[in-house]
């Protein structure tokens, strides 16, 4: 008899899964249920079924890093409300998927193509899963943003998060970095290095190579008795060195 | 009539005192005859006053005034230029201000547009009821009401301005009854909003915004999920609506960096407030967030219909 676990974080969608399951392949013996993909995981480890039906968004390992870890201890098939990532390898029949809400007729065409699969010996989708992946990635919307638009700092006992609007300068202040504002200083852990290429060019600045200041923030430029150029800042009483390397971003147009 | 002045005293016939009407009118006129004669001896005594001054102070103020006069007039003339140059360079500056004003308008409400109802959320949530119809069937009743309820407040927030704090927390009230029935245990609310404070202006969408985004990146990827708490209160004449749950947390969910719901919630502000709104974000303990929105503390002056609204 083939076996099969579902991985649903949603009780109602197991259940559904389940009792869809039931109707058009009575012969299939549910093993298990997992509500997040580490339990997809450990349920495959532990009842070896034929199949494992993986929600793709599931708290903790995704369906797709929980199909990776599951490789081809069995054959994998995902379920998804709406895929507004995935639909490629889906359509192509790459990869074996169910739509929910589970129905009857559309679930068993993919069983009728599951049970000839069966006999055969689950294939590697890591490429595919790769591929997946990057576009669940992209599409959770939180990377659709290059440039970093807080950082993270701990203010007193409180670690908040600063918009890097509000952020008139950073300067390297031995193993931390300086972050300050009109109102308040922060220290955090990423070096000046690593913050340029992250920040967005536009707006920030390197002047030196412990410093970088918010172009906004600039009240003006001027020397000092040795002839170094300093940069006023708006709001703030700190005078910030200009490097060598750096004059030419406040040379006289 | 016989209303007489005589040497500032006025004597009035006794027939008046019996006729309380001619008394009226006789008191009328009285009245205008002193007014005319207390104006005209200010007149007299102004001019008086006029002559004297002329007489004591010389020609040379006569001609003092002409020269400051003609200076006053070079110098217009000499500052004149440089002044106008000012105003024009203010009133482009202010154009391009208010220019930029409204473009960032136009573009935070497209953004809160884009971000109305999430098509994830809202497959999820229609597979559900559709198991459920089968099921439970007064439980997808149950849900369906709430899905009604949260799209028809969802959908038309593209209104400008501002709504209601009691509307916008009753859309998250719907949103939150949602995905109660879909994550069960794994998601407990409660919603801390005096009544009173129903009627406060807010802007649309911004409160949906951070339980949403509490949502999913805080709870829904945590594998025991957690809670989330809508509480309101006045602080110094100031509204601070604030969103904290027990989920991930942003340096686990990594909206640290580049968050775009927040970001989008900081520009809103930022272009409906100018500098006087704020939004904060901090760490919740042991684990989770802490959002809050403070803004100017006003009023729609019809609280009913929202007080109903929310009940």
């Amino acid at each position: 008899m083939p076996t099969a676990i579902i991985a649903d974080d949603e009780r109602l969608m197991r259940e559904q899964l389940r009792a869809r399951l039931t109707e058009v392949w009575p012969d299939l013996q549910v093993l298990a249920e997992a509500k997040n993909g580490e339990e997809a995981v450990a349920a495959v480890r532990d009842h070896r079924p034929d199949l494992a039906f993986l929600d793709i968004r599931m708290p903790g390992m995704t369906g797709i890093e929980a199909a990776r870890h599951i490789g081809d201890a069995c054959h994998v098939v995902f379920i998804t409300a709406y895929n507004e990532y995935a639909v490629d390898a889906f359509e192509h029949g790459a990869i074996d998927y169910v739509l929910k809400p589970a129905e009857a007729e559309r679930l068993a065409i993919t069983v009728a193509r599951l049970k000839q699969r069966l006999g055969s010996k689950p294939s590697d989708l890591g490429a595919l899963l790769t591929q997946l992946s990057a576009k669940l990635e992209s599409a959770g919307g939180a990377t659709q943003r290059s440039h970093l638009q807080w950082i993270q700092a701990s203010v007193g006992q409180q670690l908040r998060l600063i918009p890097t609007a509000e952020i008139l300068f950073f300067t390297s202040d031995e193993k931390y970095t300086r972050v300050q504002t009109e109102s308040f200083e922060a220290l955090i852990r990423k070096p000046i290095k690593e913050l340029i290429d992250e920040l967005d060019p536009e707006q920030f600045w390197q002047i030196h190579r412990g410093t970088i200041v918010n172009a906004k923030a600039i009240a003006g430029v001027t020397r000092d008795f040795r002839g170094r150029q300093l940069v006023l800042i708006k709001g703030h009483t700190e005078k910030l060195e200009v490097s060598r390397n750096y004059t030419h971003l406040f040379k006289q147009m | 009539m016989t209303v007489e002045g005589e040497g500032g005293a006025i004597k009035i016939s006794p027939e008046f005192t019996q006729d309380p009407e001619k008394l009226a009118l006789a008191l009328d006129k009285v009245r205008d005859q002193i007014e005319e004669i207390v104006e005209s001896q200010i007149e007299e005594q102004i001019a008086r006053e006029a002559r004297r001054y002329r007489e004591t102070t010389g020609d040379w103020l006569m001609s003092f005034v002409m020269l400051l006069i003609l200076a006053g007039i070079i110098v217009k003339v000499v500052l004149g230029g440089k002044k106008r140059a000012e105003r024009r360079a203010e009133a482009a500056t202010e154009t391009a201000a208010e220019e930029s004003l409204k473009r960032q308008l136009a573009e935070a409400q497209l953004k809160t547009m884009q971000a109305q109802v999430e098509p994830h959320f809202l497959f999820n949530t229609l597979a559900s009821v559709d198991y459920l119809i089968e099921t439970e069937p007064s439980t997808a009743s149950k849900m369906q009401k709430s899905s009604i309820q949260y799209l028809r407040a969802a959908l038309p927030q593209m209104r400008e301005g501002s709504t209601t704090l009691g509307k916008e927390v009753q859309l998250c009230r719907s949103y939150l009854e949602i995905l109660k029935f879909r994550m069960e245990d794994r998601l407990q609310y409660s919603l801390i909003v005096p009544h009173g404070l129903s009627s406060a202006q807010f802007p649309p969408m911004m409160l949906q915004s951070l339980v949403e985004n509490s949502i999913k990146h805080g709870l829904e990827p945590k594998p025991e999920g957690g809670s989330l708490t809508i509480s309101a209160d006045i602080s110094n004449g100031r509204l601070r609506v604030t969103v904290a749950d027990s989920g991930l947390g942003f340096a686990a969910a990594g909206i640290s960096g580049s968050g775009v719901g927040l970001a989008n919630v900081r520009e809103r502000l930022a272009a409906l407030y100018g500098g006087a709104a704020q939004l904060s974000i901090e760490a919740n303990s042991p684990s989770g967030t802490i959002v809050t929105i403070e803004v100017p503390y006003t009023f729609e002056a019809d609280g009913r219909s929202d007080a109903k609204a929310s009940a």
